[in-house]
C-alpha cells in the first residue's frame, strides 16, 4: 500500500486490501451522515478544530460520500485524495497543529469500530476484514492529507525564509558617504554573499568612503565568518572606501586569536561608537582631500 | 591599438576600454613606466570603470603597474572598480593589495594630489 499525496495518485491496492476496504465501505456508507455528524460535534469541542467546522450541509456529505464510494469501488482515487491534498494545505496554511487534525482521524477510527462490531458481530471473518478496512483507509486519509500538510508547512517556511533573508542585511546611510551595516544573527557564507553584494551596490549607489560594519550582533565568529567578513571588507577596498569591523565580543576575539587567523586586514576597532568615530574621521579627511584637489584647480 | 596615455599637470591617466588583451596590458605596463620616467609625473591614475571583468592576470598586471611606478617615484591609484567587478574579485581572492584604491577618477586624482610628495633620500 502507498500514496503519493504531493501528485494524490492512487495507492496501489492488492485485491486481499480492496476486498478490507469493501467490507468496511459496505457498513460505514450505511451511517455515513450520522458518522460525520459525530465527528463534527468532537471537533465542535476541540479547542484548535472547533473553528474549522464547517456547517457540513447535506450536499456536501453527499458529495464525499460519492467521492469515497468511487475510490473503493471503482477504484478511481483522484477526486478523494485531491480533496484531502486540499485539506492538508488548508490546515497548513492555517496554523492547525499536526495533532489536531490527527485527532480527527483518531475520532473516526473509534466512531468506526462499534460501528462494524455491531453490523457483524455474527460473522468474525468479515468483521476482521472490515476492522482491517478501517486501518487501512485512514492510513491513506492520514498520508494523503500528512504530505501535503508538510508540503505547505516547508512551503511556507522557505517564503519566511525569503523574506528575512531580505531584512537580514540593511546597509544605512549615517551621512552622505557613510554607511553604516548592523549584522545580526549567525552569517553563513549565503548571507555573506548577500551582504557583500549589497554593501558593494551601496557604495556605487552613494558615493561611500567609509563603512562600518558592525558585528555586535554576531553571536559566534569562528573561521569561515572571519573569512567571509575579510572578503567583504577587501571587496569594499577594491572600490576605494575603508571599512571597519566594530563590535567584535572578547570571546570571539580570544577564538579567532586561538584559531591563528591573520585578522590585520580587518581594521577592527572596538565598539560600534568607536567605529562611527574613526570613520567620520576617514571621511573627513576624504572631503578635504577632494576640496584640497579642487581649489588646486581653480 | 594602443591605450592612450593622457597628462593633465603631474599625472598620468589611463581609461581602459572595452578589456585590454594579456599584451595590451604589458605594453602598458611599459609605456606607462617609461612615460613616468620621460615626464617625471607624480602621479598615474588607471580608470577601470569600463570594464565589465578584472581577471588575475589584469589584477596581477595592474598590481606590478603600481609597484614599478612606484619604483620610478611616482605613485599610482587603480580608481572605478565596479561593484560586479569587486564582488567576483573578492570571490577569487583576486585583490589589490598594496596600490591605492578609488572610487572614481575624481576621487583617485584628489588622492594622489594630498599624498605627500616623494622627497630624494639625502
Amino acid at each position: 500500500m502507498s500514496v503519493n499525496g504531493r501528485g494524490a495518485t492512487a495507492p496501489k491496492l492488492n485485491s486481499a486490501e480492496l476486498n478490507s476496504l469493501r467490507e468496511f465501505w459496505d457498513v460505514y456508507e450505511t451511517q455515513f451522515a450520522e458518522i460525520g455528524a459525530e465527528i463534527a460535534q468532537d471537533a465542535a469541542a476541540h479547542p484548535e478544530l472547533a473553528t474549522f467546522v464547517g456547517a457540513g450541509d447535506g450536499d456536501e456529505v453527499a458529495e464525499s460520500r460519492e467521492r469515497i464510494a468511487q475510490a473503493i469501488n471503482d477504484g478511481d482515487w483522484a477526486d478523494y485524495l485531491a480533496d484531502m491534498v486540499a485539506a492538508g494545505s488548508r490546515y497548513a496554511e492555517s496554523g492547525l497543529s499536526f495533532s489536531a487534525w490527527f485527532a480527527t482521524g483518531r475520532s473516526l477510527r473509534s466512531k468506526l469500530v462499534p460501528l462494524l462490531i455491531d453490523a457483524l458481530s455474527e460473522e468474525p471473518e468479515r468483521l476482521a476484514e472490515a476492522v482491517r478496512g478501517v486501518s487501512i483507509f485512514i492510513d491513506l486519509v492520514i498520508l494523503a492529507v500528512g504530505d501535503s500538510f508538510i508540503d505547505a508547512k516547508e512551503r511556507i517556511i522557505t517564503e519566511q525564509q525569503d523574506v528575512l533573508r531580505g531584512l537580514s542585511t540593511p546597509v544605512l546611510e549615517l551621512r552622505p558617504g557613510l554607511l553604516l551595516v548592523p549584522l545580526i544573527g549567525f552569517i553563513d557564507s549565503e548571507r555573506a554573499l548577500l551582504l557583500t553584494g549589497n554593501l558593494l551596490e551601496a557604495i556605487a549607489a552613494k558615493r561611500a568612503r567609509a563603512i562600518v560594519l558592525d558585528i555586535t550582533g554576531v553571536p559566534a565568529v569562528d573561521s569561515a565568518v572571519a573569512n567571509h567578513l575579510m572578503q567583504t571588507v577587501q571587496a569594499t577596498q577594491l572600490m576605494g572606501a575603508h571599512t571597519l569591523v566594530s563590535g567584535l565580543s572578547p570571546e570571539n576575539a580570544q577564538t579567532l586569536v586561538r584559531l591563528g587567523l591573520d585578522l590585520a586586514r580587518l581594521n577592527t576597532v572596538g565598539t560600534l561608537a568607536d567605529g562611527v568615530v574613526s570613520a567620520s574621521s576617514i571621511l573627513k579627511a576624504a572631503e578635504a582631500r577632494a576640496a584640497e584637489y579642487e581649489s588646486s584647480l581653480a | 591599438m594602443a591605450i592612450p596615455i593622457l597628462k593633465q599637470g603631474s599625472t598620468l591617466i589611463v581609461s581602459l576600454q572595452a578589456e585590454p588583451t594579456d599584451a595590451e596590458f604589458v605594453a602598458l605596463q611599459r609605456e606607462l613606466t617609461e612615460r613616468v620616467t620621460q615626464t617625471r609625473a607624480k602621479g598615474v591614475v588607471v580608470d577601470v570603470t569600463s570594464l565589465d571583468v578584472l581577471d588575475s592576470f589584469a589584477t596581477r598586471t595592474l598590481r606590478e603597474i603600481a609597484q614599478t611606478v612606484t619604483l620610478c617615484g611616482a605613485r599610482a591609484a587603480i580608481v572605478g572598480v565596479q561593484p560586479e567587478v569587486a564582488f567576483a574579485m573578492a570571490q577569487l581572492g583576486l585583490s589589490l593589495e598594496g596600490t591605492l584604491t578609488a572610487l572614481d577618477l575624481e576621487d583617485g586624482l584628489a588622492l594622489l594630489h594630498a599624498l605627500p610628495q616623494v622627497t630624494p633620500v639625502t
